[in-house]
């Protein structure tokens, strides 16, 4: 008996843990995106292989950006909540915006110290090799546009 | 070495193909990354250690891609794709594989 409420306890400040703390830490990641993404607005994205009207084109590089990315014990928990009922996971979601904003970006901002503003032919890859946990691994990659050969 | 993920290099032309190059390389993690990240996992937030890994790897992969394109005299890489795969044991595959050309 004693046990069970000791690991009722560990698990109820696992989730307060990651309510409050994960919660936090999720908002600044996501303040940071906005903020860099206005920063790499002039880089234009595009997942066609051509090159758009207006851009010219001297030669090309690979550029690439990746993420590994955990969620927390509350958002964890909320999601096997929802696997009972079905729906929508929104806390996953969240998780997977976030990395695919993340990668795209670490992306972008190689483009960027390249002298490139454009990127061309972008892919994003999915991979499942990290460790056996609730977490994503997003990497994303393409090619910056340069005006002379890198 | 040009290397781009497009069918040609933009801005040039091909005026050569050496045929397909690739690169592999397999990372094992230690556990002291697999402790980093259950405790990560109580808050969330980015598995670095785990970033670094991957990305090294990947560099590595193309590195060597890279030395096989040399070889054959090409002095670009076309069409460049990735791959990974899990091994047994827990250790991550990085691949990567593109056509090996002259441009001009």
């Amino acid at each position: 008996m004693g046990s069970l409420i000791l690991s009722l306890a560990i698990t109820a400040g696992f989730i307060l843990l990651g309510y409050f703390v994960g919660d936090a830490r999720e908002r600044k990641h996501l303040a940071d995106l906005d903020r860099r993404e206005a920063a790499a607005a002039g880089v234009t994205v595009v997942d066609v292989k051509r090159i758009p009207p207006g851009f010219a084109a001297g030669g090309g590089s690979l550029v690439m950006g990746e993420v590994v990315i955990a969620t927390d014990y509350f958002k964890s928990f909320m999601a096997m909540l929802r696997n009972i009922v079905g729906g929508e996971v929104k806390t996953y979601q969240i998780l997977l915006s976030r990395a695919r904003r993340e990668a795209k970006l670490r992306m972008i901002e190689e483009a960027r110290a390249l002298g490139a503003d454009l990127v061309v032919n972008v892919r994003f890859e999915w991979s499942n090799v990290g460790p056996k946990i609730v977490s994503t691994e997003i990497f994303c990659y393409g090619t910056a546009i340069t005006s002379t050969p890198v | 070495m040009i290397i781009v993920n497009t069918e040609t290099v933009p801005g040039m032309d091909i005026t050569a193909f050496h045929g397909l190059v690739q690169g592999n390389t397999i990372r094992a993690k230690h556990v002291g990354r697999d402790i980093g990240a259950a405790l990560k996992n109580l808050v969330g937030g980015e598995l670095r250690a785990y970033t670094e890994l991957l990305t090294d790897a990947r560099k590595q992969a193309l590195e060597r891609m890279i030395a096989e394109a040399e070889g054959m005299g090409a002095n670009a890489v076309v069409n460049v794709r990735f791959t990974t795969s899990s091994v047994a044991g827990g250790a991550a595959e990085l691949y990567a594989y593109g056509t090996a050309v002259t441009v001009a």
